[in-house]
């Protein structure tokens, strides 16, 4: 397990909806969705950002095989608020950032994560596609959204922004590889078995809580 | 155990290679590469064009580079034979030191050494009347050079004012800053880049010309990069 210490002021411009580039399309962190890709209380004590990317591997086991358990854990109690931030890595996943695309336009619509779990689940479908639009788009009917709730976003290509603005605060931050996990104040790299977290997500919880009492 | 595995980009490898003194292709230890995320050479011409005169004496500075190349390639050249054959005559003492005085290897390999010294004191004094005439050209031109340069220091100073806040804004704007890494001793260096583009940016001295340097300014565009004679240009040192 590694922890590596980081500054949260790397990731800010994120997290916080700071405009990161001039061609982000906005400094309100409502317009990079942030809410829309979060689960969790918005008070939990503790905040996770997950830098991911939908064609890997790696973030596709935990978010298939560990996520799930962390959710009933932590998110669930409100112990931990869960942050998406996209980091596709285009020089090796081609369809990464078409996914990372698709997937803000279905934040955009309320469908973030029913999309990030359909994306995860079918990612051996669409990955090696030479042209994956029609294959996402049918996500979206999977999803019962339908098409027209993000197609007139994919048109304008507005997320196509948020995306890289997501991806050059992540690099930004420390992180080279996906996934990787800032958790307040420490890069975590790499898909990390639950007990990993369980131990890092107990420790700084039950250390916040006590610091408050 | 999960932890650790990831996707990351692949490392970009990068070799640099230039020619030594003895005009042979050779690893560049130590030189500092510059991964830029924008391409610094666009920067520069625009800039130029702004200028409202054009860089100064280059002409000059030029033909007084080309007056003093003569007798340094002249100097070099002796120093760079005089220092191949003191190699070649250490090694033969190195075996004549292992001999035994009356070997019968011990007389050849003796008459060698000695010819082999005689042609080493020759050069020798060759290289150090060529070393007086560098000297010479130099005390003649090295003044009129260095008011030359410091007239194109400030037309540069003046030129490129606003090249580090452009730089500073096109890095942010493009939310990666750019990375400092060296060459290790077999002129080799790995790094992982994120996102794109990016651009490698290095110098480096020209062995065969003080006022010479290589300078390279390429896109990433492949994980193996090799920087080269072929990729670089061979420009004045002003």
């Amino acid at each position: 397990m590694r922890l590596r210490r980081c500054s949260l002021l790397l990731l800010l411009p994120l997290a916080l909806g700071r405009e990161a580039h001039t061609q982000t399309p906005s400094t309100n962190p409502a317009d990079l969705l942030l809410e829309a890709r979060s689960k969790g209380s918005a008070t939990a004590p503790v905040t996770v950002y997950e830098m991911s990317d939908f064609q890997c591997p790696y973030c596709r086991r935990q978010a298939v095989e560990t996520f799930p358990e962390l959710e009933r854990r932590y998110i669930a109690t409100g112990k931990v608020r869960w942050v998406f931030i996209n980091f596709p890595l285009t020089q090796i996943h081609a369809n990464a950032a078409a996914a990372a695309e698709f997937a803000m336009c279905s934040a955009k619509a309320g469908m973030f994560w029913p999309i990030h779990d359909l994306l995860f689940k079918y990612q051996d479908k669409w990955a090696p596609l030479k042209d994956p639009a029609p294959f996402l788009l049918s996500l979206a009917d999977s999803a019962r959204m339908g098409r027209d709730a993000v197609m007139p976003c994919l048109t304008t290509g507005e997320m196509r922004a948020v995306v890289r603005s997501d991806a050059d605060g992540a690099a930004r931050s420390g992180a080279g590889s996906t996934p990787t996990f800032y958790i307040e104040g420490g890069l975590l790299e790499g898909a990390a078995p639950l007990a990993d977290f369980v131990g890092i997500l107990d420790s700084i919880y039950n250390a916040k809580v006590t610091r408050k009492q | 155990m999960l932890a650790g595995l990831a996707c990351s980009s692949p490392e970009v490898a990068v070799r640099v290679s230039i020619p030594g003194a003895d005009a042979v292709e050779a690893p560049v230890p130590n030189l500092p590469l510059v991964f830029l995320p924008y391409d610094r050479d666009s920067i520069i011409a625009a800039l130029e064009a702004r200028a409202p005169t054009p860089r100064p004496n280059a002409r000059t500075l030029d033909s007084l580079f080309e007056k003093f190349r003569a007798p340094f390639e002249a100097y070099a050249d002796a120093e760079g034979r005089a220092g191949k054959l003191r190699d070649s005559l250490e090694g033969i003492k190195r075996h004549l030191d292992s001999l035994p005085r009356n070997a019968p290897e011990y007389k050849t390999e003796y008459l060698r050494f000695s010819a082999g010294f005689d042609s080493l004191k020759a050069l020798e004094k060759v290289r150090d009347q060529r070393q007086q005439e560098l000297d010479k050209a130099r005390t003649r031109l090295g003044p009129k050079i260095d008011s030359l340069r410091t007239a194109m220091r400030q037309w540069e100073s003046t030129t490129y004012h606003g090249y580090d806040s452009l730089t500073a804004q096109l890095a942010k704007s493009r939310g990666r800053a750019p990375i400092a890494d060296t060459t290790g001793a077999d002129g080799r260096a790995r790094l992982r880049l994120i996102g794109k583009p990016w651009w490698i940016y290095a110098r480096s001295w020209d062995a065969q010309d003080p006022n010479q340097e290589w300078y390279w300014n390429v896109p990433v565009t492949r994980d193996s990069l090799v920087l080269d004679r072929q990729n670089g240009k061979r420009r004045p040192r002003y």
